[in-house]
């Protein structure tokens, strides 16, 4: 079989400044953060005390209290984004054939949240939750979840490259639907935020106690996140036959090691440079195709002038002329669904012509000197864009999608 | 098996460490041996668990194959993987080097990676406070860390990615290694599938009433755990061929689908799992073809066991007394990520000709003492192997290797 072109026909987003992709895009262009006080866990002790939450959320608001049981809040959140996707997709009624739908999904500590109140429960030797609540332990459940809600029997995969692991499983979505291998995949990720990566990244001095400022001179780190995006996708010639509206083409992805170190990304971003490469190479385009970037901008001292040197070594000159944004200023970093709001934020730039904004900028850092969108959103026309996911473990991924020809 | 398809990805190279043995040859020894790798813990001391045994590595010390420097920072699960990984490369007789490391990828399949150290840290957390977390910790506490390790180790530079589902992530590992090196992505990848015992994993299945409760186990009394890191080095057929790298065999079909369960169960009826062995089959060539050996899911699990077992009596009516079926996590206990071994023995079963130990389901009767009862290892022609990969949750996989 010939490779098929492929499309996305659906989004579905609940993150900290809007429960679906209106609000989402509508407060993201808007220039509104979702970083600020929490209160899902006491913050007392740390030294940063601010994360980007879904505030005010029930399961409640969506699913019957006998649904929502044995889910995790990560759970939740997913299943509230693949409805919303599987809608946008005129496919809520299902699928005519169910064994030919993937469900391809990314996580990194995905539902641990729930897990941990278990846990503690079990070290107060406290007489706690029933252990049913443990089987939203497993990284693999929403998959499962979201596979035996609608009746999906194709294939199954969760991915955990940490803060990649959304990018890569759309990844992995677009190899099966290219290939023919399935018609449909429902991919994406979810992420809630847990006292263990919220006091990991605090015991690393990797946040920032105000919300944080991706490539400016003052960046002290990155805020923390949680929220669910996936999307739709489908061989292009099936979304037209059925009508459905397609919001992009996804033209190549690709996944690189840097085997440098386990937290701190390679100095040149060796590792930055081939993922990017690798997903330009594999769409068939040159360089110059390129004319939007979502960086991964976590607003680490690290991060930020690793990937602005790694834009450059692969767009040459260009790139100080290639418009590049982080929404992790908006939503904070969701870690495993970090990916894939970047990727849906980058669509909906493509769908809009509206360059989402990278807020809190306030002082040009020279080691960053790239054409960032700061602090107001952008009308821009573009037709290609890069999305890029680095993780823990120097494992990178990039994906880019265009606008349909 | 006639007329047989192929990937054109062959495996070159093994590394085991697991409950029956530290290195391949000796887990495979011991294996066809019948011993079992089930056994009182040691390691550690399960507290919050009624159960305190299974297949636990013993005697691992991994001062014995790398520096202090370089595995004092990392889980179990990730001290096991890399050592495997050092077997595997060199049974592969694959040198790295500046022409070739950025083209050889690390795929890992992984329940819940370093677990014990996971929870160490939490530990941390709640007993010290914000302040009293162990930062030296948190970065192992990521499922994706054993295969970053791996490619820290060798500076591995290709495509990487961990896949955490349930039962089946080394078995994904597997099939996506397969695919990214017949598109081209990479000449070689190093797929490490591994999770370590540790007293998290032991409370939780142990709670959720998921463990066997006797060491002499139950059939369909509930699971065995077990650890170990298993590495196959993957490549091309062509590539092995050039570089005359020993070739264990060549996966020769696979596939993946779904069945409709609930939360921590497995499919009922088993229409999946039939399907997914017979697109296997397809795929392979010939839906009527007869593999020598199967390598079984089956795990002294009530629900699963006498499935696996019908599921495979329908789709082999034709020629069921000739397939020999192994059950290595009767023996060795089982772990999330154990896909990657259990291929590896079907293909040390085709390298030796030599039929490990196996079972017949019909003696087989839930809710007795196993007892061992099993066909003792014999010689005989193997060609074709099948591998079964059923998890609770919903998710198959089935892979088909065969002699190159």
């Amino acid at each position: 079989m010939n490779p098929r072109r492929v499309v996305v026909t659906g989004l579905g987003v609940i993150a900290s400044i809007g429960r679906n992709r209106i609000e989402f895009w509508k407060n993201l262009i808007a220039g509104r953060t979702g970083i600020g006080p929490f209160d899902l866990f006491d913050p007392t002790g740390f030294r940063v005390q601010i994360a980007a939450q879904v505030r005010n959320f029930s399961g409640t608001d969506y699913f019957s209290r006998r649904e929502i049981q044995r889910l995790s809040r990560a759970d939740l959140f997913g299943l509230i984004a693949a409805q919303e996707a599987l809608g946008d997709a005129g496919l809520e009624n299902g699928f005519e054939s169910p064994d030919r739908v993937a469900v391809f999904l990314g996580a990194a500590a995905g539902g641990i949240y729930s897990t941990e109140i278990y846990r503690q429960e079990v070290h107060q030797r406290k007489k706690g939750r029933h252990p049913s609540f443990l089987l939203s332990f497993p990284f693999g459940g929403l998959a499962d979840q979201i596979g035996n809600r609608y009746g999906l029997t194709g294939p199954r995969a969760t991915i955990n490259t940490a803060c990649s692991s959304t990018i890569t499983a759309i990844g992995l979505g677009f190899d099966w639907v290219r290939d023919g291998l399935a018609d449909f995949a429902v991919t994406g990720g979810a992420e809630s935020l847990s006292q263990l990566t919220f006091s990991g990244f605090n015991t690393l001095k990797a946040l920032d106690p105000q919300p944080c400022r991706p490539f400016d001179r003052q960046r002290q780190g990155l805020s923390l996140g949680e929220g669910a995006g996936m999307m739709i996708l489908e061989p292009r010639e099936k979304a037209q036959a059925r009508g459905a509206k397609m919001y992009a083409e996804i033209l190549g992805y690709g996944t690189s090691a840097d085997a440098h170190h386990i937290t701190a990304p390679h100095p040149e971003g060796y590792g930055a440079v081939l993922s990017m490469r690798r997903a330009i190479l594999q769409a068939g385009i040159t360089e110059a195709a390129v004319d939007f970037i979502s960086a991964h901008g976590t607003a680490t001292p690290a991060n930020d002038p690793i990937e602005t040197r790694a834009i450059k070594q692969v767009f040459g000159e260009r790139a100080s002329r290639i418009p590049v944004t982080s929404i992790k200023s908006s939503i904070g970093h969701c870690l495993g669904s970090a990916g894939v709001l970047g990727a849906e934020a980058a669509i909906l730039a493509l769908l809009h012509g509206v360059l989402p904004p990278t807020l809190h900028f306030k002082e040009r850092d020279p080691d960053c000197d790239l054409d960032v969108v700061f602090n107001q959103a952008r009308e821009k026309g573009v037709d290609t864009v890069l999305c890029n996911a680095f993780a823990f473990g120097g494992n990178n991924s990039s994906i880019i999608f265009s606008k349909l020809r | 098996m006639n007329g047989l398809a192929s990937t054109g990805i062959v495996v070159t190279g093994i590394g085991i460490i697991g409950s029956l043995g530290i290195g391949r040859e000796t887990f495979w020894k011991n294996f066809l041996a019948g011993q079992s790798g089930i056994k009182p813990i040691q390691e550690f001391d399960p507290l919050e668990s009624k159960i305190h045994f299974g297949g636990e590595v013993e005697g691992f010390r991994p001062k014995d194959y790398l520096s202090p420097l370089v595995y004092r920072k990392m889980g179990r699960a990730s001290r096991l993987a890399v050592v495997a990984s050092l077997e595997a490369l060199q049974d592969a007789g694959l040198e790295i080097n500046d022409l070739n490391r950025d083209r050889i990828g690390v795929f890992a399949g992984t329940g819940y990676g370093n677990s014990g150290l996971t929870d160490e840290y939490f530990v941390s957390f709640m007993e010290g406070g914000p302040q009293g977390a162990n930062p030296l910790l948190f970065a192992d506490t990521v499922p994706n860390t054993a295969g970053s390790h791996i490619s820290l180790y060798h500076r591995l530079r290709g495509p990487i990615t961990t896949f955490c589902q349930n039962l089946i992530s080394a078995e994904l590992a597997l099939i996506y290694a397969c695919r990214q090196l017949q598109a081209g992505s990479a000449e070689a990848i190093l797929v490490v599938g591994v999770d370590e015992l540790s007293p998290i994993i032991m409370h939780a299945f142990s709670v959720l009433k998921g463990l066997n409760s006797s060491i002499n186990p139950i059939l369909g009394g509930g699971l065995v755990l077990g650890e170990g890191a298993c590495v196959l080095v993957l490549e091309r057929r062509e590539q092995a061929l050039y570089r005359r790298a020993p070739i264990y065999g060549e996966v020769a079909a696979f596939a993946l689908n779904s069945g409709v369960t609930r939360a921590g169960h497995f499919e009922k009826e088993g229409r999946a799992m039939k399907m997914v062995i017979q697109e296997c089959l397809v795929k392979g060539g010939d839906r009527r073809r007869t593999p020598d050996l199967i390598s079984l899911s089956a795990d002294f699990s009530g629900e699963l066991d006498p499935l696996e077992f019908r599921v495979l009596r329908e789709v082999f009516e034709y020629d069921w007394s000739g397939i020999a079926l192994s059950p290595l996590k009767y023996f060795a206990g089982e772990y999330a990520g154990m896909g990657a071994l259990r291929l590896a023995i079907l293909l040390l079963a085709i390298r030796d000709q030599m039929i490990p130990p196996t079972v017949n389901p019909d003696q087989l009767e839930s809710g007795t003492p196993w007892d061992r009862r099993y066909l003792p290892a014999r010689p005989g022609e193997i060609n074709q192997g099948l591998l079964t990969g059923f998890t609770f949750g919903g998710g198959n996989a089935c892979l088909a290797v065969q002699r190159v």
